[in-house]
């Protein structure tokens, strides 16, 4: 009959959690009892028999069907985005959670706000070139924040606002695209420099967004408002290149840059 | 680092980015449907809880809290869609075919030189929540914390479910002359 308390160390010396002080009492134990050596063995070649058992490749298609069970489905709740936006905070900043929860509060506050006062065209509708007339500048939501650069784009049928906001650690962009939904926005940069974070838009297009290392382009563009949430890896200055492309043709583009910051 | 890239991807999802959940899709595909085939022994149930596990994520996103790592949290979801599935089973089956004759000859067994398939058989023979544990340690390499966690049940029943569990399969195993 094993002690109780030697079966617990068999385990633990099995999970490598034995201290070397418990290993070695184990050792002494096991050496002068075999049906406790024996019951040792086993357990070692059943999780050694276990380890060994490989973990199988799913089938290809599974993927494709999860993607698709989930299109006609929303992830839940506005609440989250709050919490989200806080902890991609917590990670670029540094800062206290509670001081995140309230910078992100007033981002998802600006993000929601900004859908409000627009009260912009719906997605897939494309606005006559009499409806892009008027003031496009905003009063920021991102007091914490400060303005980098800003200004307005303009090609043709389409005309874009972009605000570079930005601290130590982070770097935002504010897109406000008005006209044809069948302009592209490419935003450029060193990837030394910065790395892309986090993405929202005021109405909401499934696959409108393509990383790379070094540039974000989001499709689709007109009519609709971005944010993009970059953390930035040095305290140089960061230039990035906005452009509008329509069917990968140039229509425009124009640097925006983020002063160096102090070491 | 990897759970940071999860926060993110969770974080841009709930923004509207779907393709970073496809992202989150490619990361646990794998590890989700292997939790479902041990846990059911059955490639085409294993597909159908994998598939209801990322449902299940998608919708409920928001109420995954930033303070546990991601992979836990998905974990638990695929867990608990286990064990409702095979529970949900058992009702419709008085006899399990994949669940072997417990008085089958160590020659028949011996036959098939399989290990993946020895081991299945084993773990078919277990309670399912003891499957649960046995996956989660062996196969994914969790730690009694995180098996808590996944299970919602304390570190120290994790231990004592787990260690009677390998006492219990090593019993199979031994009988049919596995471990020797």
């Amino acid at each position: 009959m094993i002690e109780e308390r030697y079966i617990t160390l068999i385990h633990r010396e099995v999970d490598g959690l034995n201290s070397a002080e418990e290993s070695s009492d184990l050792r002494s134990y096991l050496s002068h009892d075999s049906g406790a050596s024996d019951f040792y063995q086993d357990i070692l070649k059943l999780s050694n028999m276990l380890g060994a058992v490989p973990l199988v490749e799913p089938p290809l298609n599974l993927k494709k069907r999860i993607l698709n069970s989930i299109a006609a489905h929303q992830p839940s709740g506005k609440q989250n985005l709050v919490s989200a936006m806080a902890t991609q905070l917590v990670q670029s900043l540094r800062i206290h959670r509670s001081y995140a929860f309230v910078f992100a509060s007033g981002l998802a506050i600006g993000i929601i706000g900004f859908s409000l006062l627009d009260g912009g065209s719906p997605p897939n509708q494309r606005e006559s070139i009499s409806n892009l007339s008027g003031t496009m500048t905003r009063t920021g939501p991102f007091p914490g924040l400060t303005v980098c650069d800003q200004g307005e784009m303009s090609a043709g049928d389409v005309q874009g606002q972009v605000t570079l906001r930005g601290s130590r650690d982070l770097l935002l962009v504010e897109l406000q695209v008005k006209g044809g939904r069948d302009v592209d926005v490419a935003l450029e940069f060193a990837e030394n420099d910065i790395g892309f974070s986090s993405f929202s838009q005021q109405n909401p297009e499934p696959d409108n967004l393509k990383m790379e290392p070094n540039s974000v382009r989001v499709g689709n563009a007109g009519g609709n408002q971005y944010t993009l949430i970059f953390s930035r890896k040095s305290q140089r200055a960061v230039p990035i290149k906005v452009s509008f492309y329509r069917s990968s043709k140039l229509l425009s583009d124009r640097v925006f840059s983020a002063a160096a910051t102090s070491e | 680092m990897v759970d940071d890239e999860d926060k993110s991807l969770v974080c841009r999802t709930l923004a509207g980015d779907r393709r970073a959940f496809e992202q989150i899709v490619e990361r646990y595909q794998k590890v989700i449907f292997n939790v479902a085939l041990r846990m059911r022994n059955r490639p085409e149930d294993a597909e159908d809880i994998t598939q209801s596990v990322f449902l299940k994520a998608y919708e409920s996103l928001g109420t995954y809290k930033p303070r546990y790592k991601f992979f836990s949290w998905i974990y638990r979801i695929a867990v608990n869609e286990s064990l409702n599935f095979v529970n949900r089973q058992k009702q419709h089956e008085e006899l399990d075919q994949n669940i072997p004759d417990p008085d089958r000859s160590s020659e028949q067994l011996a036959d098939e030189r399989d290990l993946t398939r020895i081991v299945d058989e084993g773990l078919m023979q277990l309670r399912v929540e003891d499957r649960a544990i046995i996956v989660l340690n062996h196969f994914h390499n969790l730690s009694y914390n995180e098996i808590g966690y996944i299970l919602d049940i304390p570190e120290k029943t994790v231990k004592s479910r787990l260690y009677s569990a390998r006492q219990v399969l090593r019993t199979r195993l031994m009988k049919g002359h596995f471990i020797q």
